[in-house]
């Protein structure tokens, strides 16, 4: 298999793993509210996810000022998310 | 002057234009986003009882269809890059084909909503995710139609350019999970 090739299917593999991972996390068959720390660290996981697929799918390695520009973006987003979601705990 | 002091595109794979159209539904796709997570505040409780009648292992079922999806589309695009254009095209339209799979489960899951009276009149809440999933799944589509168009006409730029509008769609999905399905 071509190194290339191989990367590709590292890369998925954890993606599916962070995936899976959401479930626990996520507290899929809980209906309760699911508190600070696991909001956040779900969050954290799709910014894992959405890193590794910027790196590797989209191959963004080669441009890296491109790949720290939209991380950041990302990394933004998932913040406010992040607060929005704890400030609704709050009301 | 060197070609990195003019040319603020280079590295990125695929067409320039592309990267701007994926830009531009970056920002639509997380103000909705910002947007689902800020009318939540005003409604917590309600948020909460809708969202529990959604699911969520379906949400993830089409994470893990778009993500095994996106590893098509990136071993098409490697395949090219090493002049295989046919391994290219089997590629292309696996990644095509698990975009049916995705487009038919979020139908079924639609179908399920309906059946169970949940539709876009449902609440703030059913408003959003039928608005956000929607304009996502009309993505999935165009997505399709891009990934054909490529694979009719193999070319490096060609493929890189249908592939970054693939993991676009794909990147997006992994936002739209989470905030939809699993915040509470």
């Amino acid at each position: 298999m071509a190194p290339a090739s191989s990367r590709l299917l590292r890369a998925w593999a954890y993606m599916m793993a962070l995936s899976a991972a959401a479930i626990p996390v996520g507290r899929a068959d809980d209906m309760r509210p699911l508190g600070a720390a696991l909001t956040l660290l779900l969050l954290a996981a799709t910014f894992m996810k959405v890193a590794i697929l910027m790196n590797h799918y989209l191959d963004l390695r080669r441009a890296a000022a491109w790949n720290r520009a939209l991380r950041a973006s990302a990394a933004v987003l998932l913040i406010v998310i992040a607060a929005l979601s704890l400030i609704a705990r709050l009301a | 002057m060197n070609r990195s002091q003019t040319d603020p595109f280079e590295g990125l794979p695929g067409h320039p234009m592309m990267w701007i159209l994926v830009g531009s539904e970056l920002l639509v796709f997380g103000g909705a986003l910002i947007a689902f997570s800020a009318a939540r505040i005003a409604d917590p409780s309600g948020f909460q009882a809708a969202q529990d009648h959604l699911d969520r292992l379906a949400g993830l079922f089409n994470v893990m269809i778009l993500v095994t999806s996106g590893l098509f589309a990136a071993l098409a695009v490697e395949a090219m890059r090493r002049d295989a254009p046919d391994v290219a095209r089997r590629h292309l339209a696996m990644a095509g084909l698990l975009g049916f799979v995705f487009l038919a489960a979020k139908g079924a899951e639609y179908a399920r909503h309906i059946a169970d009276g949940f539709t876009i009149d449902s609440g703030a809440f059913f408003t959003l995710y039928y608005l956000i999933t929607g304009f996502h799944a009309l993505h999935v589509v165009l997505g399709i139609v891009i990934l054909a168009i490529v694979g009719r006409w193999p070319t490096v730029a060609n493929i890189e350019s249908g592939a970054v509008f693939w993991h676009m769609v794909d990147l997006v999905w992994l936002l739209v999970f989470p905030v939809l399905y699993l915040v509470r």
